[in-house]
């Protein structure tokens, strides 16, 4: 009985525990967090944990990666941009949600193994699998979706049209109900570059660190042009 | 019991998993020396107790400046040397986690000079459908760059062997540059946005330059919105026989089959940021080159038709050249032309932007008044001219408006726009509305100019509520060259809410839209239409179907309520008042059986009724504008484990509707899709091939059949060819025919 009560007690903990679902990885320029517990605006700082419900908007030339905690989905959101960070934990992870008022964001959204990511705009409703992809929203504009990989579903909330959008489709979701798939451009990627990243090589480098019998770290590199 | 528990016990530690998640700096990662983050989650470990944790950096324990729970923990440094350091977290219980990172001093950043990417496309089409043959072959080129990262470049190249000096341009050159965010410049052949009644749309040849400053922006658009075409040498002239001053025959030859080059320049000075206000004056400037097209062409042909006799020399039915026929033909001058008068356009606005509360609140709106005159050739007519253009009265009036109110004399102000007879409208407002004794307000008389256009929105994004309230009204005259695609005579109301309820999983939209032609002060009948619309999107989540429903009713009605009587035995029904119901009902879900499947399906049911009542008593001849249709689709894709896709579609269409005064008949139309695609040697090869077949029975009898094939390759990174065909054999009306489209086209990016 005992052991039955401990056992309750540890999945009800993880069920109905704590609200916190990410955290902000990186920060630069005017970021403002509204708690969804307080109502008060205040500038989010890196590391500063995130609860549902809580809003972000970013400013002019500003930018902030925040981290979901189970799986670390990465959502990195670009200038002049609201969005709602939500999540609901069922014991298997988190049921992820974004819902964007307007501007650009990135996401690297891990596999969401059964569970849920959802992103919602004024115009549209996306659900995620397990994809890279990049969204910019606007309430008069409207939406696109540009995917880099995996694949995605995309619903215009004013027809209730859905597609499916696949690697290397844009998907365009506006006001008045239309829903087109096509090609992705440059014009599709452009601003989505980090705010703070300048400008790297084209060398990238792959590091192993391996560690010998002695303790002695040592470091394999490998360099791709 | 004491089994079950260990059961659950063990279940429940598999369940977990426990592990320590890195989330900041990943191992091995390469971070600026300054704003590091160390983070980690303990999300997936149970029973983690926060006191227990330590974090220990570079041998030192940071724990007490961390932010530290049983979930997470976050350690910010604004700054840290550069070279490798190490990370040790405990989680308590002899748990610990090791991983390092490794921090870069500042280094200088090269400017790249020159940073460029391209596209080469090439396409060529066969398209032979029944006796028609298309053939289009195609070059496109992009390229795009930065230079020093401060200048952007793009430019758009579009080759076709469809460019032809008898149409507008076909072919495509355009330039566009970047300097940072301050100026945008484009040159060839551009797409500008002015304001939506001024340049929208439009493709112009020529450049677009706008400057933004802080608050100030200005944008200008100079060019031809379309070039010259001096028409078909066999159709240049129309030719009238004539008689001159000394009685004798003469050919009166006049242009006709010419375009003018219609030069434009427009411009848009507009204050504030836009983030939150912005407010903006506009003007389009349009009017065609008379000096564009030829008078004389000499190679142009003419065939002769006149009786013998009429011209001595001159043989009936023969093919003449202009220069032949100059003993016997005048050519007129340009007022006299029978094709298309040069026209000009004048376009001047104001265009306002209020974003509040973070754009929760956003008003737009946007007022413009055009002038065109469709026939420029007899110059700008003097206020004398106009005093007597509607009544012989010398009174200095046109009709009851004072032109001595008028600033300027028109013939001096040609450069800006020409006023003469062609001018629509001819009276920009209402003359009457000046009168005292006028029972039309001067305020009807604004609002009703035929040609002013309008339109204000205001859009309210609350409480998962996105509301929007549109009104729009454009005169029946209003023209801008720059944006021919206007609906004219229209004014428009709607509003609509879209609500996002149950964690946005069930969305509804309701909405109402009137639209009318009740624009001028007296309009006999009022064409109306008035659209209500509900949509449900329910999106319940993973693993379980999406649906949608839409309803919509519309209710037209052309404001004419009686059999015109045309004499004691005919008459004109020209009654139109319709009900239409529309109901659309759409199923889509993704699941796993066997291999990855997605099914769609769709009903739409359409039902238009006659609403005006005894019309066969009435008019025992009228045709019923009601029909009924269904629809009827699905569709299923499947992912196999092989890199296989099939895709099948089914479709029924089904319709009833009157074809002859109380005579009713059908159409059944079934279509049918199957498509597959399988790609080779890791995706270097795609093929793809497919059938679709089609039945129609019913007042109309059709059938066809069709096979497609195609295949990708791509040849090494970056350079692909593509090629596809498709035949089909159609039967229609007893007969058979064939068509067969053909397409290929090579990619190569750089």
């Amino acid at each position: 009985m005992r052991l039955l009560v401990t056992y309750g007690l540890i999945c009800g903990q993880m069920l109905f525990g704590l609200s916190k679902v990410g955290i902000a990885v990186k920060v630069s320029g005017a970021v403002k967090i509204i708690a969804a517990e307080t109502d008060v605006e205040n500038s989010l700082t890196p590391g500063k944990p995130l609860n549902s419900e809580d809003r972000i908007t970013t400013g002019n030339n500003s930018f902030t990666a925040i981290m979901y905690l189970d799986d670390k989905t990465l959502i990195k959101v670009m200038e002049n941009s609201e969005l709602t960070i939500r999540g609901s934990r069922d014991g298997y992870g988190i049921n992820k949600e974004l819902d964007i008022a307007f501007g650009k964001l990135s996401a690297k959204i891990a596999k969401q193994k059964g569970k849920e990511f959802r992103i919602s705009t004024p115009t549209s409703v996306a659900s995620v699998k397990g994809t890279d992809l990049l969204i910019s929203s606007d309430p008069i504009q409207g939406d696109s979706f540009v995917l880099i990989t995996g694949i995605i579903e995309v619903t215009n909330s004013i027809t209730g049209e859905t597609t499916q959008v696949n690697e290397g489709e844009t998907a365009t979701s506006t006001p008045d109900g239309s829903l087109d798939v096509t090609e992705t451009t440059e014009e599709d990627l452009e601003g989505f570059l980090e705010s703070d990243e300048g400008t790297e090589g084209d060398i990238q480098e792959l590091r192993f660190e391996i560690e010998d019998d002695n303790g002695n770290i040592k470091q394999i590199i490998i360099q791709i042009n | 019991m004491k089994y079950v528990s260990i059961i659950l016990i063990l279940l429940s530690t598999l369940w977990s998993q426990p592990s320590v998640l890195i989330m900041s700096p990943e191992p091995g990662e390469e971070v600026m020396d300054k704003n590091i983050l160390i983070a980690a989650s303990f999300y997936n470990i149970p029973d983690l107790k926060a006191e227990n944790i330590q974090l220990i950096l570079d041998n030192k324990n940071v724990t007490s400046s961390t932010f530290v729970d049983n979930e997470m923990i976050s350690y910010y440094i604004p700054s840290l040397d550069p070279g490798k350091h190490k990370i040790e977290l405990f989680t308590g219980e002899g748990e610990s986690v090791t991983w390092s990172f490794f921090v870069l001093g500042e280094r200088k950043q090269k400017m790249e000079p020159l940073v460029y990417s391209g596209k080469l496309r090439t396409s060529t089409s066969i398209d032979q459908i029944d006796e028609e043959s298309l053939s289009v072959n195609q070059i496109f080129f992009d390229f795009k760059g930065t230079a020093y990262e401060m200048l952007r470049f793009n430019t758009k190249i579009k080759l076709t062997n469809q460019e032809n000096s008898m149409y507008q341009p076909r072919n495509v050159y355009g330039f566009k540059f970047n300097l940072g965010d301050i100026l945008a410049l484009n040159l060839g052949d551009t797409n500008p946005q002015l304001s939506h009644f001024t340049v929208s749309g439009k493709r112009i040849r020529g450049f677009d330059a706008a400057l933004t400053w802080g608050w100030f922006n200005l944008q200008i658009v100079k060019g031809e919105i379309n070039r010259t075409v001096q028409g078909e040498l066999n159709n240049a002239y129309t030719y009238t026989v004539d008689v001159d001053d000394d009685g004798n025959n003469f050919l009166a030859l006049s242009r006709q089959g010419y375009t003018f080059k219609q030069d434009v320049l427009a411009g848009r000075l507009a204050f504030g940021r836009g983030e939150k206000f912005k407010w903006g004056i506009h003007f389009l400037k349009a009017r065609d080159d008379t000096l564009s097209v030829n008078r004389i062409v000499n190679n142009a042909t003419i065939t002769y038709t006149e009786s013998a006799g009429t011209f001595s020399g001159l043989d009936s039915g023969k093919v003449y050249t202009v220069d032949q026929l100059s003993d016997y033909a005048l050519i007129q001058s340009g007022v006299d032309w029978s094709g298309t008068g040069p026209k000009d356009n004048l376009v001047i606005g104001t265009d306002l932007g209020i974003n509040l509360d973070k754009k929760r609140i956003v008003l737009e709106g946007e007022i413009a008044f055009s002038m065109t005159n469709n026939n420029i050739w007899g110059g700008a007519m003097s206020k004398a001219e106009m005093d007597t253009l509607i009544d012989d009265n010398i009174d200095n009036k046109l009709a009851s408006f004072d032109l001595g109110r008028i600033p300027f004399e028109p013939k001096n102000i040609t450069d800006i726009f020409i006023i003469n007879p062609n001018m629509v409208p001819l009276s920009p407002i209402d003359p009457a509305a000046f009168d005292d004794s006028s029972d039309v307000s001067l305020f009807d008389a604004i609002m009703s100019m035929p040609s002013l256009a309008f339109r204000g929105r205001a859009v309210l994004n609350y409480w998962g509520n996105n509301f929007s309230i549109n009104y729009s009204q454009v005169g029946p005259e209003f023209i801008s060259f720059g944006n021919p695609y206007l609906q004219k005579n229209k004014r428009e109301l709607s509003i609509s809410d879209k609500m996002k309820l149950l964690n946005n999983r069930l969305m509804v939209n309701v909405g109402y839209k009137h639209q009318d032609d009740n624009i001028m002060t007296s309009v006999d009948n009022v064409e109306s239409q008035n659209t209500l619309s509900l949509g449900l999107n329910i999106l319940p989540g993973p693993g379980l179907p999406t649906a949608n429903i839409s309803f919509k009713t519309i209710d037209r009605d052309n404001g004419i309520n009686e059999i015109t009587t045309l004499t004691d035995s005919t008459y004109n029904d020209n009654r139109k008042n319709t009900h239409t119901n529309h109901i659309t009902f759409n199923l889509n879900h993704r699941f796993n059986l066997l291999w990855s499947h997605n099914i769609n399906t769709t009903f739409m049911l359409l039902n238009k009724k006659d609403n005006v009542s005894n019309r066969i008593n009435d008019n025992p001849q009228y045709i019923d504008p009601g029909i009924v249709s269904n629809v009827f689709n699905i569709s299923l894709t499947t992912y196999y484990d092989i890199p296989l896709k099939t895709t099948l579609s089914l479709s029924t269409n089904s319709s009833e509707f009157s074809t002859g005064p109380g005579k009713m008949a059908s159409q059944l139309f079934n279509t049918g899709n199957i498509d597959g695609e399988y790609a080779m040697n890791e995706g270097k090869y795609i093929l793809k091939a497919g059938t679709n077949f089609a039945k129609g029975t019913g007042i109309s009898e059709v059938s066809w059949i069709g096979f497609k094939g195609g295949v990708k390759i791509n040849i090494i990174e970056r350079l692909s060819i593509n090629a596809q065909g498709e035949f089909r054999s159609k039967f229609v009306g007893g007969e058979t025919n064939q068509s067969f489209i053909a397409r290929a086209n090579m990619d190569y990016s750089f």
